[in-house]
């Protein structure tokens, strides 16, 4: 059985890729060895913009906020409302939060804050806030009779 | 033409083509998006909103220290001018009152820790 010819040493195969393009040391097209150069800068150019320059994002809306900084954000608004009972303003400041209903933020928030071990005293205002918005929206729900 | 007499100069316009490619859809089509960010990179309106609450939070709990760790979140070089500055110009926008007397009082106990010039009396 005829086997194989090894081409090139693993750890030698992108030095000995590259003379192989740049000689005609083999029977590579010269088409193939362009698209082999495009896929090489399209390489290049993914980890330039990627890894070595990727866009910053500096001009953030709450709503991309990691989880933790959601779950103090989410604290202030119940710290908050525990004071004022604005329910209006809760709801305004917790929309910010992104799409999810306001009841679904809190609930992750206390979710999170549970695993996370906050204390007993921020537990307890984040689920009065909860308590309440189930509440109002219950009463949203419930049709007229 | 011969292929050897038109140069290998085609491989480094592949290159080129290629880089201009990836970084085409490295931050057009398909950029890095930043979903767990700190709020340091919040919008400048939405970084006020961070600082009512965080003004409210603080007259509804008292907690300065935690109030402090939040503000530092923000990464300001003098947080209490900032803070105390937006108390003013929510005051002269004619904005919430009291969300503006909150951002004061938080200011106000910011203010008294900035540790103050000590006077000596010296003898004449």
């Amino acid at each position: 059985m005829k086997q194989a010819p090894i081409l090139f040493h693993n750890s030698q195969m992108p030095l000995a890729l590259l003379r192989c393009l740049w000689q005609n040391t083999n029977a590579m097209t010269r088409r193939v060895r362009f698209i082999i150069a495009i896929l090489i800068g399209v390489a290049l150019g993914l980890l330039f913009g990627w890894v070595i320059n990727p866009i910053e994002y500096t001009q953030t809306a709450p709503n991309t906020l990691r989880v933790d900084y959601q779950t103090d954000y989410v604290l202030m608004i119940a710290e908050a409302f525990h004071t004022d009972g604005d329910m209006a303003l809760a709801v305004h400041r917790l929309a910010v939060l992104g799409d999810k209903s306001p009841e679904g933020r809190v609930l992750q928030a206390i979710i999170f804050a549970e695993q996370a071990g906050y204390t007993d005293a921020d537990l307890d205002m984040m689920r009065n806030l909860s308590d309440e918005l189930q509440i109002i929206q219950n009463v949203v729900e419930t049709p007229e009779p | 033409m011969n292929e050897d007499e038109r140069g290998n100069w085609y491989l480094l316009t592949g290159v080129v083509l290629g880089i201009m490619l990836g970084i085409l859809f490295a931050w057009v089509i398909s950029p890095v998006e930043y979903v767990d960010t700190a709020p340091e990179s919040l919008k400048d309106e939405f970084k006020d909103q961070y600082r009512v609450l965080i003004a409210s939070a603080y007259v509804a709990n008292g907690d300065l220290v935690r109030a402090k760790a939040r503000l530092e979140l923000l990464d300001e070089a003098d947080i209490y001018l900032v803070v105390a500055e937006q108390a003013q110009q929510m005051l002269a926008e004619g904005g919430s009152v009291e969300e503006a007397q909150a951002l004061g009082r938080l200011a106000l106990s910011l203010g008294q820790e900035i540790p103050q010039p000590k006077i000596t009396a010296t003898a004449e």
